[in-house]
This record gives structure tokens, sequence and C-alpha cells, in this order.
């Protein structure tokens, strides 16, 4: 496979890297609220409803298109450090939505609606601290 | 496993920079292959060996060997 040595920073990767899956990220995360936000405010009809549904899905397929043609382009040092932090971001969310669940079923915390948002939100800081602790470890 | 990077590339007197570019990946990978952090892959390895024109085995070697 031909590799593309990409300008670094301290997560492996170029700033500029980050750009493109970001800004898909963000489209899809806004398009899903903006979409949430309609539904309560106004009746719509079957076919936007529909479409305003399957507009953010899109959305959220074209960032994970988008981060696994960035994790082709880089190399196998700076791959293994993006499956790290991504296998520690899976693992870690679990437990974190597993823990704030049971702390909200035994009435320690008040229930938070944490939604797919909040577990995106999650999921996303816990990549990025996996990036770090996973780049140090190579450093 | 150890390595001889650092010094065949100290031989020729390349940057970790001019050398990960010969190899085609960041300069961080081969800095991290020098400081016995990360063991490469079979293709990495032979891709250094065939720049250095040396056996694989003469620039790799396992820890206990």
């Amino acid at each position: 496979m031909t590799t593309i040595p990409v300008s670094e920073s301290s997560c492996g990767l170029g700033p500029r890297a980050w750009l493109p899956p970001l800004l898909w990220g963000l489209a899809a995360g806004l398009s899903a609220g903006a979409a949430t936000a309609l539904f309560v405010l106004f009746k719509l009809p079957l076919p936007l409803r529909a479409a305003l549904v399957a507009l953010p899905l899109l959305l959220s397929l074209g960032y994970i298109a988008c981060v696994v043609r960035m994790l082709r382009r880089v190399d196998e040092l700076q791959r293994r450090i993006q499956f790290e932090a991504l296998g520690f971001a899976f693992a870690a969310t679990v437990i974190v939505a597993m823990a704030a669940d049971l702390l909200e079923q035994a009435r320690i915390v008040p229930v938070i609606h944490w939604g797919w948002a909040g577990l995106w939100t999650a999921m996303a800081l816990l990549w990025a601290a996996g990036n770090i602790v996973a780049t140090r470890r190579y450093r | 496993m150890k390595n001889q990077l650092r010094e065949l590339r100290a031989a020729r007197d390349w940057s970790q920079g001019e050398l990960a570019e010969k190899l085609g990946v960041s300069r961080q990978t081969v800095n991290a292959i020098e400081t016995e952090k990360y063991d490469p892959s079979l293709p990495l390895a032979f891709k250094i060996a065939h720049l250095f024109k040396r056996p694989i085995e003469e620039i790799f070697s396992a820890d206990g060997s």
C-alpha cells in the first residue's frame, strides 16, 4: 500500500487532516439538531420527516468515509495510534454510558437524557484523549 | 526488538526527516523505531533493509539474541 507522509502535530496528524472529518461531523450533528427542532416545532408531512431523518444519517456516512480515507493516508505507526485511540474510546464510552445509567437508576445523580448526541460527544472526547495517550507512548 | 537504525542513519549523515521521506513514513515513525518503542511491519523492515543494502537480520534482532 502506498503511504503518504503527512505533516505531524502532537496527535500524529497535521491539523489540516482533521478539518474534513470535523466539518462532516459538525454538519451531521447540526442537521440532526435542526431536524429534532423541526419535529418539535412543526407538524411536517411524512416525506419531509423521512428526508430530515435521512439527511443526518447520510452526512454521518460521509463522516465515517472521511475518517476511513484519513486512516488510509497515514503511515503504519499513525494508523496504530488511531486504532488504539478508537479502541480506547469505544470501550471507555461503553463504561461511561453504563456508569451514567447505573448512577441515574440508583438515584445518585439526577436523570439526564443523554441521547445519541451525548454518546457521540463522549466518544469524540475519549477518542481525543486516547489519541494523546497513544501518541505519547510512541514519542 | 533491537535495531541498528540510528547507527545506520548516522553513518549516512541523514536526519530522521530525510530517512522518513525515503521510507515514505512520518518522522515520528522513524523516531519510534530508533528508540525501540515501535517494531516496524515486515514490509517496512524490508524497505529499510533494502534502503541500507543490508540483510534484514543485520538491522533487526530479537531482544534476547
